[in-house]
């Protein structure tokens, strides 16, 4: 080692030199304190003489220091735990198919190729009808035409008043021939007023049945769900908008603990509704709208009547005009027009029969009823002895 | 792999890239090339693994690399010590060549040895210290002085 120290090129000093050059090529190791010790004091002389030097190895100590304390960076455990997780099918996908190397227009095609499918489904499987008829129904036009109660019994002559007071007219009556009180118009609520001044055709005794399941276009029945058994059977709204798709329901198929919802359509003007001859109405005269019509004489009127609106009320009947069930036309005459599920039709006339003979004729009306749904007016007399 | 392992990955990335988005996606490719059977078959270590996979990453996007805009936010899931000023390491990153860059972050930052980023990187040793020392300086001359020749956020140097 000794022979090897003599074989160099010393200074005049006899100490070993470095040139600038080389130092600031050592200045590095010298930093990280790798150099040997001789060239380590050799670098050292260097440096005490030269302020580029020293500058470099200030440049690089304060690098140094930096770099540890960028070090110390923290990162969260969600980053970690990203990095960590295992690749999802798609990036395995895309990175096997090098989609990042496809052409861009190819890339660009697949991509708008994705939104149009994804489009198209979904235009497709929108239920643009319910929308569409979603848009265009009134709010809160409502009409029950039938009710049935399970449980309720007759002679509850409170539960008659209550139920006939909570529920509007349906249907203007007819005006009688001889009618003391004017029957308010309500077509502005339920645009369903068509008055009828048609006097009961005098040959009309002819005894009808209705035609159970006689489908009639133009009425949708929607179907909802009603709270535990003995509930009430409510069926109304009749929807003339979307009524094509509508199939027929036959009133003995009526669901029992279920409510049957029917919609009519928002009348645009009144005027033309009380024209009675709209265009609305002229399609449902073509289609063949029906009603009831019919008088029967009765023995002990006063005691009879009640009864009947009972039975009425009783077999889901609703009142659909103006005035209330049983409504005193005359002294001695009583008024009934109403509503009833076409099922109950013949336990009707049964009960009827009690009292006299009923003469009903089903007449052609403009107005078409929901199906299962029929509208009768019943005028009895008291029978002259 | 192991957390030292991803914490080496992701912020070799961030430092690298500094930007967020592109940093996480980078560093979980990387990390899916992690193999623990190159290890034993290589008999490297797992720096020179990391040095591998994490240079292989930048080579794939160096096309796309695009230094000088960075895309961070300190609320990104990782934290710089107290009070530190990371614009030095912005113009560093911006304006060092990519060689001095990584290294300076693998030697540095993560503290690998020169022998395995020199492996794991496949050049000489010799080669990482004239990069590293270079890097070194780069960064230095970036650092803030004062008139007294101290940087400021190191405080005043006697």
């Amino acid at each position: 080692m000794e022979t090897e120290i003599e074989d160099l090129r010393l200074s005049k000093k006899g100490k070993r030199e470095v040139s600038t050059f080389l130092s600031l090529e050592l200045i590095f190791e010298y930093a990280m304190g790798t150099l040997d010790l001789e060239r380590q004091q050799a670098v050292e002389r260097t440096l005490s003489n030269s302020k580029d030097l020293q500058s470099e190895l200030k440049k690089i100590r304060l690098a140094i220091e930096y770099t540890d304390r960028l070090s110390k960076t923290q990162f969260n455990n969600t980053v970690i735990q990203e990095i960590n997780s295992p690749e999802t099918y798609l990036s395995i996908l895309l990175k096997k198919s090098n989609f990042e190397k496809w052409p861009v227009g190819l890339k660009w095609g697949l991509e708008s190729l994705i939104v149009v499918a994804g489009l198209v489904v979904i235009l497709t499987i929108a239920p643009w009808e319910k929308a569409l008829r979603w848009g265009m129904s009134p709010n809160g036009k409502e009409v029950i035409l039938a009710e049935v109660t399970r449980d309720q019994k007759i002679g509850d002559p409170l539960k008659l008043k209550e139920i006939e007071k909570s529920e509007p007219a349906q249907f203007s009556d007819e005006l009688p021939k001889k009618a003391e009180v004017a029957v308010q118009n309500n077509s502005g609520t339920t645009g369903a007023t068509l008055a009828e001044t048609k006097a009961l055709p005098s040959g009309s005794t002819n005894e009808f049945k209705p035609d159970i399941g006689t489908a009639k276009p133009g009425v949708v029945a929607k179907v909802g769900e009603a709270s535990g058994a003995g509930s009430n059977v409510k069926v109304g709204r009749a929807t003339t908008i979307a009524a094509q798709n509508a199939g027929p329901i036959k009133a003995d198929q009526l669901p029992v603990g279920k409510v049957i919802k029917l919609e009519t359509t928002k009348p645009s003007n009144n005027s033309a509704l009380v024209q009675g001859k709209s265009e609305a109405s002229d399609k449902a005269e073509a289609r063949g709208g029906f009603l009831y019509r019919g008088q029967m004489s009765i023995t002990n009127l006063p005691v009879a009547g009640p009864k009947i609106s009972e039975k009425i009320i009783e077999i889901g009947g609703r009142k659909a005009g103006d005035v209330e069930l049983g409504w005193q036309k005359s002294p001695t005459s009583l008024y009934y027009h109403f509503t009833i599920p076409e099922a109950k039709y013949d336990e009707l006339m049964a009960f009827l029969a009690q009292y006299g003979k009923p003469k009903l004729v089903k007449e052609k009306h403009p107005r078409v009823m929901p199906d299962g749904i029929i509208r009768l007016i019943l005028t009895t007399d008291e029978s002259k002895k | 792999m192991t957390d030292s392992v991803a914490r080496s990955i992701a912020l070799f990335f961030y430092l690298a890239l500094m930007d967020e988005a592109r940093a996480k996606a980078s560093s979980a490719d990387a990390a899916s090339l992690y193999d623990i059977n190159h290890l034993s078959k290589s008999n490297c270590t797992e720096a020179a693994e990391v040095v591998r996979i994490t240079y292989a990453g930048i080579e794939r996007i160096s096309s796309k690399l695009g230094r000088g805009r960075p895309n961070l936010s300190t609320h990104a899931g990782w934290s710089l010590p107290q009070g530190f000023d990371l614009g030095p390491w912005r113009e560093f990153q911006k304006g060092a060549m990519l060689d001095e860059l990584l290294v300076v972050i693998w030697s540095s930052v993560l503290d690998f040895s020169n022998e395995d980023i020199a492996k794991g990187w496949g050049v000489s040793v010799g080669t990482v210290k004239y990069r590293l020392a270079l890097g070194l300086r780069k960064l230095g001359g970036m650092l803030p002085q004062n008139k007294h020749g101290s940087n400021t956020y190191l405080g005043v140097v006697k």
